[in-house]
């Protein structure tokens, strides 16, 4: 009798103290990445190792998490259900369209104009753009990327070319002496898909010297000759060998130690600078200027004097109804400001969105990255609309329309308009 | 039985029910008449909705991949049901025969059933690849045939998910197989007395003797099919060109990628009336041939 009210009495003195230790100790911060592959897991995880040695005070705990560019749903879920994180990574030219439909907390509410002002000055003018929607701004830009054309020089030192191609008619001849086909409509190689990996629509239509949005007018612009031009030319390709040979060759294609790029299944490609890091750690024998190399988009020979790339990227923002939104703001700063982007930028080879990161020599690094550095003033960058993840996925169903031959490429661009604009439109008139 | 003694026993029954009755109401019932009301709102899906009437409705019938989809899912409806049933029924007539390891191919048959729907998109997805999988192997060793993209090609790839959904067939072949038992001996004896063949047999007294049991799987199966979500999700997201962009994976996109939870619960009412209106015409229509022991 005596033992069991001695047991419950220590046991009590147990959790009154626990409760004391809850209420005195760390905070955690609860963060949810996406990115689950190498190298960028580990170094996100290394940034939060070096925030919480230096904050004694908080805990940032990483989860990886299902989701996409486009695809938040967990994080949806979580915020109905009032167990959202502190910190979510997220795609950053989808920030218009969360900040609208609530999903983010405005760092704006977090601290004074002074700082928001400070900050705004460390970053890449088209990154704070992106980060910005309806005069706040609602999450920090993380790293930046751009796309170039990289090539395969061993293929095309064999088919006799001493140097890439820079006009798209250049490019063109490229791929048709580069690509081999064996019997049975089957390839071996193909010199170029347009479509493949970072050949998007926005890449061809860029290059091409479209321009997708009118800010002045608040009117999408997806029919201008330009882009519709840049479909008609990808469409060449899918005629030429057959847009059902090509999908079974690609359907092979694997990704890191099996990517077409290094497996020789394709000459040349459009990708991004993280590519780099992946040619790195699966490809070592491989080496910049002797086996491949990259360079600018081609353009139309009237345009190919100017180089063109486009920038993505991530940036960090706190949902709606985080419990910890201060000290999630903290670590926000950390990761996203010179620390946590040059441990990111120097083990990935992602760029930074911090400007004094961009001149910073240990950054650019080798040759080959401060080539993709040098392209970031030539960027451009997605229209930051509240249709952001909407505007993607028609184009990309444009796209596929066009190359499976099941739309014109006026069809299709005007069908994006016509899907897209009225949502636009609407968000416009609440203003 | 004593009223009160009635009125206890009733009391007691609730109660054991309660905890479904509880879970029916708060995650089934009010989910559903949520939905409803949200289907005539624009919604993000946290917030405020904002009242916009038979919008979401109209919207829809004039929305290109609304009708996309739902051919898409009947496409795919109007070929996986059918195949199915007849490859459940006749998987089930083999596991049906009097072999001593009938109990081992019975349980190999089932397996593939049990299995987690995401990885079976992924062993599909390598069966059915163009250049490495078994199914272009063996066309080509076999019968000397090139096999196509499947999943890459927009005129197979409705059709890949049809041969995918085969592998579940031992679930409903099991349940088959437990209507061809009770199949009265008696009857098989005697038509066999009167010199019926094979055929006769099935359709005479099988067939009509396991109807209700057949009923019960084309509506499930209808159910199922209407709903493939899951397989499409990992296997093609909806490509190429929208050719698997099924009927719910449309009202996932809408609900959580472009933020319309008002759009997507139109949609999954229109698609609770169209299934509805379906089950309907087949319990009408079953009167006709389902034929239930013990009369009516």
């Amino acid at each position: 009798m005596l033992g069991k009210k001695v047991l419950i009495g220590i046991l009590s003195v147990l959790l009154v103290l626990s409760g004391f230790a809850l209420a005195f100790g760390k905070t955690t911060v609860t963060f949810w990445s996406s990115h689950s592959g190498d190298p960028d897991r580990f170094s996100i995880q290394r940034i939060v190792d070096e925030f919480n040695e230096q904050n004694p005070d908080i805990e940032v705990k990483v989860t990886i998490v299902p989701g996409a560019e486009t695809d938040i749903a967990k994080l949806l879920t979580a915020i109905a259900g009032g167990v959202a994180p502190d910190v979510y990574l997220l795609d950053r030219f989808t920030t218009a369209q969360r900040a609208v439909a609530g999903v983010l907390e405005p760092l704006n509410d977090l601290t004074d104009e002074a700082e928001i002002e400070k900050l705004k000055e460390m970053y890449i003018p088209f990154a704070w753009e992106e980060a910005s929607w309806d005069g706040k701004v609602w999450v920090l830009p993380f790293d930046t990327d751009v796309r170039a054309l990289y090539y395969r020089i061993d293929h095309l030192k064999e088919a006799g070319f001493d140097a890439p191609p820079k006009t798209i008619d250049e490019l063109d001849m490229y791929a048709e002496k580069l690509t081999k086909q064996i019997s049975g409509g089957r390839f071996e190689r193909i010199g170029l898909i347009p479509w493949l990996n970072q050949g998007w629509h926005y890449t061809w239509g860029w290059a091409f010297g479209g321009e997708f949005y009118d800010p002045e007018t608040k009117k999408l612009t997806i029919t201008d000759p330009n882009i519709v031009k840049s479909f008609e030319w990808q469409k060449s390709y899918a005629d030429k060998y057959g847009m059902g040979a090509i999908q079974s060759f690609s359907s092979a294609f694997g990704a890191e130690a099996q990517d077409p790029f290094i497996m020789g299944m394709i000459s040349m490609t459009v990708d991004g600078d993280w590519k780099l890091s992946t040619l790195d750690k699966f490809a070592p024998d491989m080496k910049w200027g002797e086996d491949y190399g990259a360079t600018y988009i081609p353009r139309p020979a009237e345009l190919a004097d100017t180089p063109i790339t486009w920038a993505g990227g991530w940036s960090l923002g706190i949902p709606k109804g985080a419990k910890n939104p201060q000290e999630a703001f903290e670590f926000i700063k950390f990761a996203c400001g010179p620390p946590g982007q040059k441990i990111y930028t120097l083990d990935t080879l992602h760029l930074p969105t911090v400007v004094e990161l961009l001149e910073d020599e240990e950054v650019k690094g080798e040759e080959k990255h401060a080539f993709f550095i040098d392209l970031v003033p030539y960027a451009k960058n997605r229209p930051p609309l509240p249709v952001g993840a909407l505007l993607w996925d028609e184009l990309t169903t444009a796209r596929d329309a066009v190359i499976n031959g099941l739309k014109t490429p006026e069809e299709a661009c005007r069908n994006v308009e016509e899907r897209v604009q009225p949502e636009l439109d609407k968000y416009f008139e609440q203003e | 039985m004593k009223a009160s003694t009635a009125r206890k026993n009733t009391t007691k029954g609730l109660l054991f029910a309660l905890p479904w009755i509880i879970g029916f109401l708060a995650f089934t019932a009010y989910p559903i008449v949520a939905s409803l009301y949200y289907s005539f709102t624009e919604y993000v899906g946290i917030g405020t909705p904002k009242w916009i009437g038979s919008e979401n409705y109209s919207a829809l019938f004039n929305d290109e991949l609304f009708w996309t989809s739902l051919y898409n899912t009947l496409y795919y409806t109007c070929l996986a049901v059918p195949i199915g049933f007849v490859i459940a029924l006749g998987l089930a007539l083999l596991l049906n025969l009097e072999l001593k390891e009938i109990g081992f191919y019975r349980t190999l048959i089932y397996i593939p059933y049990v299995l987690p729907a995401v990885a079976v998109s992924f062993i599909w997805l390598w069966m059915l690849n163009p250049y490495f999988g078994l199914v272009n192997l063996v066309l080509d060793r076999v019968f000397g045939i090139q096999g196509p993209g499947w999943f890459s090609d927009p005129r197979w790839s409705k059709f890949s998910f049809v041969m995918l959904a085969q592998w579940g067939a031992g679930g409903s072949a099991i349940i088959f197989l437990s209507a061809l038992k009770d199949v009265p001996r008696e009857l098989i004896e005697s038509a066999e007395i009167d010199g019926a063949g094979w055929w006769a047999k099935f359709r005479n007294i099988t067939l009509p003797m396991i109807s209700p049991v057949i009923l019960y799987h084309l509506i499930t199966a209808l159910f199922g099919a209407f709903q493939i979500f899951t397989t499409a999700y990992i296997a093609t997201n909806g490509g190429p060109a929208n050719s698997t962009l099924f009927y719910v994976l449309y009202l996932y996109r809408n609900a959580f990628q472009y933020g319309k939870m008002g759009y997507a619960s139109a949609m999954a009412w229109i698609l609770f009336i169209i299934v509805l209106i379906a089950t309907v015409i087949i319990f009408r229509t079953s009167a006709r041939w389902v034929f239930y022991r013990g009369g009516e």
